[in-house]
């Protein structure tokens, strides 16, 4: 899904296309190698929701599954009436259209539709049912790029007036294979040592010596466990064209050892390309395209290491700081701090598991919190949560699962929803490929691979966050400590119940609820040095709200894509334990004219999760607050017929209760803000 | 064979055992639980045996970092609740006043191979005699963060709470299960032998031998 250039679409819509194909130069029979121009560019691929905003309007899906369409004759009132035809390519940029314009549908045949009035409720269209019509297998590729056209003149040709959803640097969708299923590659797998400390599990595809640089993922194993127990993500990225290298990791003595075998034997493999595995890899490792994936010690052992170029105490040979794409942590420790273990601007990636007993996430346990890291990282950053998962879980070795609490997962459960992840994360930010990017945001319970297990027991909850260049914070809570101002200088008008705003730390060694203890099972921030802040209340039966004025420099969100935050359940909170699932609230924008637009989050098929039913840590049950960000699409608010002036709102109000959704609940909100890609 | 007496041990052991009175320092680690105090902690010292190396490696199992070009390839049957890996902190296995580098966890047989560094003695072989050194799992710490001071403080803690050290039949046996002292050019050189320990005494960690055991890429 593309941010449309929306009032220029609107006008072209408006106007005659055959008018408009004599007016502009370019055209379909514009000389090979230029643009169409007049084309408009309008959001078509997505999924119907149940209620308000009504569809979905998304870039990536699961073959297997529908793919739906719509057009909203609200905001394009001059369809009604009119016949086209919807065909459904291969993708091609502006360029590649106007060199040819031929449509070619890959189902086989276009489908003739006549819009109606009713927006997108009247105009729904299914462009392919799951049932197997298309593949989303593409080579070593995640997914296939296609473009959905609506041909107006029905001429069979991408011409002036058409509309498209994609022909220019993006696709109109991407249809990505099962992400749990291994890729077309041949993997290969070589065990070999450099010496003490230098063992080494590598994984590639069997042709790597046709395929170019391929990026690196270096796997850190955690303590007690081996090198030798990653077979999994191994396996499955060499099957989609990455060179994947375990190593011994040197955890026992600690966490700053731990970093020191991740920094040496990344320089070790990148040097002795010549000779490992007989010379295969020489000349096909790009080390500009490296991903540090650690696990427990080793989870932090990786930011360390980071850490220590960042801060110039250790000098890699074979690659440098900017090589370094992507840091992922799977339940890391934090024995070192913020001074010493901070992922600072590069992309990190986080993995908690609800039911881990080891790095188990206690308020009695600092070193033991998993979300440290993740709140240091000052770039783009994302998570995922699992509830039922435990320690053991995440490698392939032998051991227990070090698992503690209700509906576990086993290992296979956990390695699917594991790759179905993993994959799509490293494909755009090692490989730029976006085609699965959604599946770091969009809600579990309406986006998941198939393959992925489907037992009641797995609740996935995701936060997503952007680069600095891509937020427009509302509220972070970081500055402004006073409930009554945001972060970013505009009043805040509230009526919830029982509200506090601060550091997002547990102060007390349980998650047992206390009523002078606010953030109570927060567990985001470990020492002072982390600062990370938000705000917690309720809302008991009647409706309450909270409005976060703009400023000036965030009036206009036509340049923003998303309405995005944060927010948990408070865990063993009466009001959590009472209601026992996903809670649902609503999110309303008001422009300076009075005009509002209302959207509950549950619309897109799921609220806040409900904390994992873990007992421990105190009394009660509901382990650590699991976050989840929410992101609405700004573009959703003037669905309809909504006069709703994105370019000059006035609030965000946050809206709880009966009228609103569940009618009671405790939460914690943070990074209300505007996002874009 | 080179020798590089580049560390300084403080192997004062034998000689603190006992030695009650030892001003601990501020901020030390606090007393190992009940169970870490009792001396059955390491039970039994089954097999020892004497290396040299050529070349010198680093000891990361202490802050210092010291270097070693001597020491012992110990196996030591412990009582396995000790050596349960975990993420957090573990109880650090000492011999005196030195950390022991655990070469495998061993929790399920309850054996743990180890690496002792010593400095070298006249006669060019390890100058440490393990017959006067008691064996004692100290507080739950990170070794790379255990200082000379520290260990010092957890060795007059294991030597209060009655820890001494083995007897000298079972010292005398387990040198002769060691057999002759290793001269090896490396640690590289000594990894698969003490891999090849784990394999003996601690099948369930096949994959820590194994894995020491993987074949060497040859040195261009």
């Amino acid at each position: 899904m593309k941010i449309a250039p929306v009032c220029a679409a609107v006008l072209v819509a408006s106007a005659a296309p055959q008018a408009l194909a004599q007016a502009l130069p370019a055209g379909p029979h514009a000389p090979a190698g230029r643009a169409i121009a007049g084309l408009v560019h309008e959001d078509v691929a997505g999924r119907a929701l149940a209620r308000f905003p009504h569809f979905d309007f998304v870039q990536s899906f699961y073959a297997g599954l529908a793919i739906e369409a719509a057009v909203d004759t609200d905001r394009h009132p001059s369809l009604v009436g009119q016949t086209a035809d919807v065909w459904l390519c291969a993708h091609r940029d502006a360029v590649g259209w106007g060199a040819s314009p031929v449509l070619v549908d890959v189902r086989g045949a276009f489908q003739t539709v006549t819009f109606a009035s009713g927006g997108v409720q009247a105009n729904l269209l299914t462009l392919d049912n799951g049932l197997g019509a298309l593949s989303g297998d593409v080579g070593a590729g995640l997914g296939r790029a296609l473009d959905v056209v609506i041909d107006m003149d029905r001429d069979g040709r991408l011409s002036t007036g058409d509309w498209v959803d994609g022909a220019d640097s993006t696709p109109g969708l991407w249809l990505l294979a099962p992400t749990t299923q291994q890729g077309p590659l041949v993997p290969v797998e070589v065990l070999y040592s450099g010496g003490t400390w230098l063992g080494q599990d590598l994984y590639y595809p069997s042709n790597v010596a046709s395929l170019g640089e391929l990026p690196l993922v270096v796997v850190s194993h955690g303590n007690g466990h081996n090198y030798q127990w990653y077979d999994h993500i191994g396996y499955f990225l060499a099957s989609y064209g990455y060179v994947v290298m375990s190593h011994q990791n040197n955890t026992v003595p600690g966490t700053e050892t731990a970093s020191t075998t991740t920094l040496t034997n990344t320089d070790y493999l990148l040097s002795n390309l010549a000779t490992i595995a007989g010379g295969v890899l020489d000349g096909h490792v790009d080390r500009h395209r490296i991903m540090w994936i650690g696990h427990s010690r080793g989870g932090e052992g990786v930011a360390r290491a980071y850490d220590r170029i960042f801060d110039g105490q250790y000098a890699p040979v074979n690659y440098v700081l900017s090589d370094i794409k992507l840091i992922s942590s799977i339940a890391p420790t934090d024995f070192q701090g913020n001074a010493n273990t901070n992922p600072h601007g590069v992309p990190y990636h986080l993995w908690t598991g609800g039911a881990d007993s080891d790095v188990n996430g206690c308020a009695s346990c600092n070193i033991c919190q998993t979300f440290h890291l993740h709140e240091r990282a000052t770039g783009a950053r994302s998570s995922i949560s699992l509830h039922g998962v435990g320690h053991g879980a995440f490698h392939a070795g032998t051991g227990g699962l070090f698992a503690t609490g209700p509906c576990l997962l086993t290992r296979a459960d956990t390695h699917a929803i594991m790759k179905a992840h993993l994959l799509p994360l490293a494909e755009w930010h090692l490989k730029g490929n976006p085609a699965g990017r959604e599946v770091l945001w969009r809600q579990w319970e309406s986006f998941q691979s198939p393959g992925v297990p489907t037992i009641s027991c797995v609740t996935v909850d995701l936060m997503h966050r952007g680069t600095t260049a891509q937020r427009g914070v509302i509220d972070d809570f970081e500055t402004n400590s006073a409930i009554d101002q945001s972060s970013s200088g505009g009043a805040v008008i509230w009526d919830v119940q029982n509200p506090a705003a601060g550091r997002l730390d547990d102060v007390d060694s349980d998650f047992t609820t206390a009523v002078n203890e606010p953030m109570n099972g927060m567990t985001f921030s470990g020492s002072v040095a982390d600062a990370t802040s938000g705000m917690v209340f309720e809302w008991t039966g009647v409706d309450r709200s909270i409005v976060f004025e703009l400023v000036p420099g965030l009036t206009d969100a036509s340049a923003w894509r998303w309405l995005s935050f944060r927010a948990c359940q408070v865990t063993r909170s009466t009001l959590t334990t009472s209601q026992s699932g996903d809670l649902d609230f609503s999110v309303r924008l008001r422009d300076v004219n009075g005009v509002t637009s209302t959207i509950a989050i549950g619309a897109y098929g799921g609220g806040i999760e409900e904390p994992y039913q873990r007992t421990g840590c105190g009394t009660g049950a509901g382990w650590a607050n699991e976050w989840e960000t929410i992101r609405i699409p700004l573009a959703d608010f003037t669905r309809g017929a909504s006069a709703l002036d994105l370019t000059q709102l006035s609030s965000v109000d946050l809206l709880f209760g009966p009228s609103a959704g569940d009618a009671q609940g405790r939460i914690g909100l943070d990074e209300l803000e505007f996002a874009r890609d | 064979m080179r020798t590089t007496h580049t560390i300084t041990f403080l192997l004062l052991g034998a000689a603190l055992v006992g030695a009650g009175s030892l001003a601990l320092r501020a901020g030390g680690r606090p007393d190992p639980t009940p169970a870490q105090r009792s001396a059955e902690s390491v039970r039994k010292l089954i097999c020892a045996r004497p290396f040299t190396l050529d070349v010198a490696a680093t000891h990361w199992w202490r802050s210092e970092q010291p270097r070693y070009d001597a020491g012992w390839l110990l196996v030591l049957e412990v009582d396995p609740a000790f050596v349960v890996a975990k993420q957090t902190e573990e109880p650090v296995l000492y011999a005196g006043a030195e950390t022991l580098e655990r070469v495998n966890h061993g929790s399920e047989s309850g054996r743990v191979v180890c690496i002792l560094p010593s400095p070298r003695g006249a006669n060019g072989l390890p100058s440490i005699d393990p017959a006067t050194l008691t064996f004692f799992f100290g507080a739950e710490a990170l070794p790379e963060r255990i200082d000379a001071l520290e260990a010092q403080h957890q060795l007059a803690r294991a030597a209060r709470s009655g820890t001494r050290p083995f007897p000298a039949a079972e010292v005398a046996a387990a040198r002769a299960c060691g057999g002759d002292a290793l001269g090896v050019r490396s640690r590289d050189e000594l990894d698969p032998i003490a891999a090849l320990l784990v394999l003996e005494h601690a099948p369930e960690d096949a994959d820590v031998g194994t894995g020491m055991l993987a074949p060497r890429v040859p040195v261009k």
